[in-house]
């Protein structure tokens, strides 16, 4: 099963990279321009969303994954004891993809 | 050889992506279809018989306009949790028996689904935090604000038919619960709260009315919408409906299952047409809520969750637990 939970995983986010790249080349282009690359102001002066409370709301939404759903998948795994190997190995990858999101974003 | 084609096949074709990415745009008709009827509309009509391509060719027309990413986003963010995001969706469906047993399938594989779930609006966010235009991060943060809204009510009442049932897995449940429910049939009157409970819940999941509030046209514009476009916004749309197929195809799965006498004369194809009658009529009634109903403000959202819904869902999931206990 856990090859077949890996396998799944990895030929779908292949098919959805091949069509995000595939996209690129196909999709239309135009000039590149400085008023294009502006964000939506509705006419107004531009803002640019402040990067000051970035990691602060981070961690709660980190903190809202990992203490919400992991110890709940934790302790509804424990009683089923011959699959509970599996579901760490599950929660343990997920985990790590989390903490190497959150990571990225802390330390930049 | 022919178990890894097979594998490939179930993975890739049916009941994969092939047929979930089309299951889900014909979900999104539908959806079209009954909210437009319910508003003395038409919806699609041009695009296939009744316009059931139209999302299709939407899809196709958004995938060939131009990508803009505005400068100051974080490209490297923006792709990475896009991707991911979409992933996620298609993933999570392959924990649905659509052939009567789901191509991944373990005990706990419920929690692991609803977990997933998280993850993907955990990805919107940062998708909607990375493009750092005032309107993407509200509407990135009201996405967060409604997901602690509903998510644990979600948890609780996908719980009741676990409970029923005595197991974790969707595909386990699918198959157990008329005979759970005939075997406690007082059970059947906090089981079918739980389900409307539980549709409640997907909507706010999906961001439908009247949860649409994280893209609210009249106050954020698009939301965490509004800077994407091209590619980005095709491959968001077709993940909302997987999303959007991905609940209602659970809940009719643990709440409505398959009759216990049918399985074994079955082929998949029947199942798998059994299955989607089901979710269809359970689609229908989301969208019946969804049409109906005008969005709520973020308050009221948390207000009705934490206050009114979450106590509920308790009361059921202690209700159950009682007759299973005594029964």
């Amino acid at each position: 099963m856990s090859v077949i939970i890996a396998l799944s995983f990895l030929l779908v986010v292949m098919t959805i990279v091949l069509i995000y790249i595939t996209t690129l080349k196909l999709s239309a282009r135009g000039r590149d321009s400085t008023e294009k690359r502006k964000f939506y102001a509705c006419g107004e002066e531009e803002i640019i969303a402040p990067d000051t409370i970035t990691t602060t709301f981070f961690r709660y939404v980190l903190l809202f994954s990992v203490l919400e759903t992991v110890p709940l998948l934790i302790a509804f795994s424990m009683p089923t004891m011959v699959y509970a190997e599996l579901m760490l190995r599950v929660i343990l990858v997920i985990y790590i993809v989390l903490a190497l999101i959150a990571s990225y974003i802390l330390t930049r | 050889m022919n178990t890894t084609i097979d594998l490939l096949f179930k993975i890739l074709i049916f009941p994969g992506v092939l047929f979930i990415g089309l299951l889900s745009l014909i979900i999104e008709w539908l959806e079209r279809k009954c909210v437009a009827y319910m508003q003395s509309r038409v919806g699609p009509t041009y695009t296939g018989p009744q316009g059931i391509l139209q999302p299709l060719a939407d899809f196709i027309k958004l995938l060939s306009k131009e990508d803009i990413t505005p400068r100051g986003a974080d490209e490297f963010m923006v792709d990475l949790s896009l991707v991911l995001a979409v992933s996620l969706a298609t993933f999570n469906l392959f924990f649905i028996p659509f052939t009567g047993q789901a191509i991944i399938c373990f005990e706990g594989d419920l929690l692991v689904s609803i977990l997933l779930a998280s993850i993907t609006a955990a990805l919107i966010f940062i998708l909607g935090w990375s493009y750092a235009s005032p309107f993407t991060r509200v509407g990135a943060l009201r996405l967060v604000m409604q997901v602690i809204g509903f998510d644990i009510v979600l948890i609780l009442t996908a719980l009741i038919p676990a409970i029923e049932t005595g197991t974790l897995s969707i595909t386990s449940i699918s198959k157990g619960i008329w005979s759970a429910l005939g075997s406690r049939p007082i059970s059947i009157i906090p089981h079918y709260i739980a389900m409307v409970i539980f549709i409640i819940g997907a909507l706010a999941e999906i961001e439908g009315d009247p949860f649409d509030i994280p893209e609210a046209k009249q106050e954020v514009v698009a939301g965490y919408l509004t800077e994407v476009s091209g590619r980005k916004l095709a491959l968001l749309h077709l993940a909302r409906d997987m999303m959007l197929f991905r609940a209602f195809a659970l809940a009719s799965a643990i709440f409505v299952g398959i009759p216990p006498k049918l399985p074994m004369l079955l082929s998949e194809a029947v199942y798998a047409i059994i299955l989607l009658i089901e979710t269809i009529l359970v689609a229908t009634l989301g969208f019946s809520i969804k049409a109906s109903t005008s969005r709520l403000r973020i308050q009221d959202l948390l207000d009705i969750f934490w206050r009114k819904v979450l106590p509920l869902s308790l009361l059921l999931v202690l209700v159950v637990c009682m007759v299973r206990v005594i029964i």
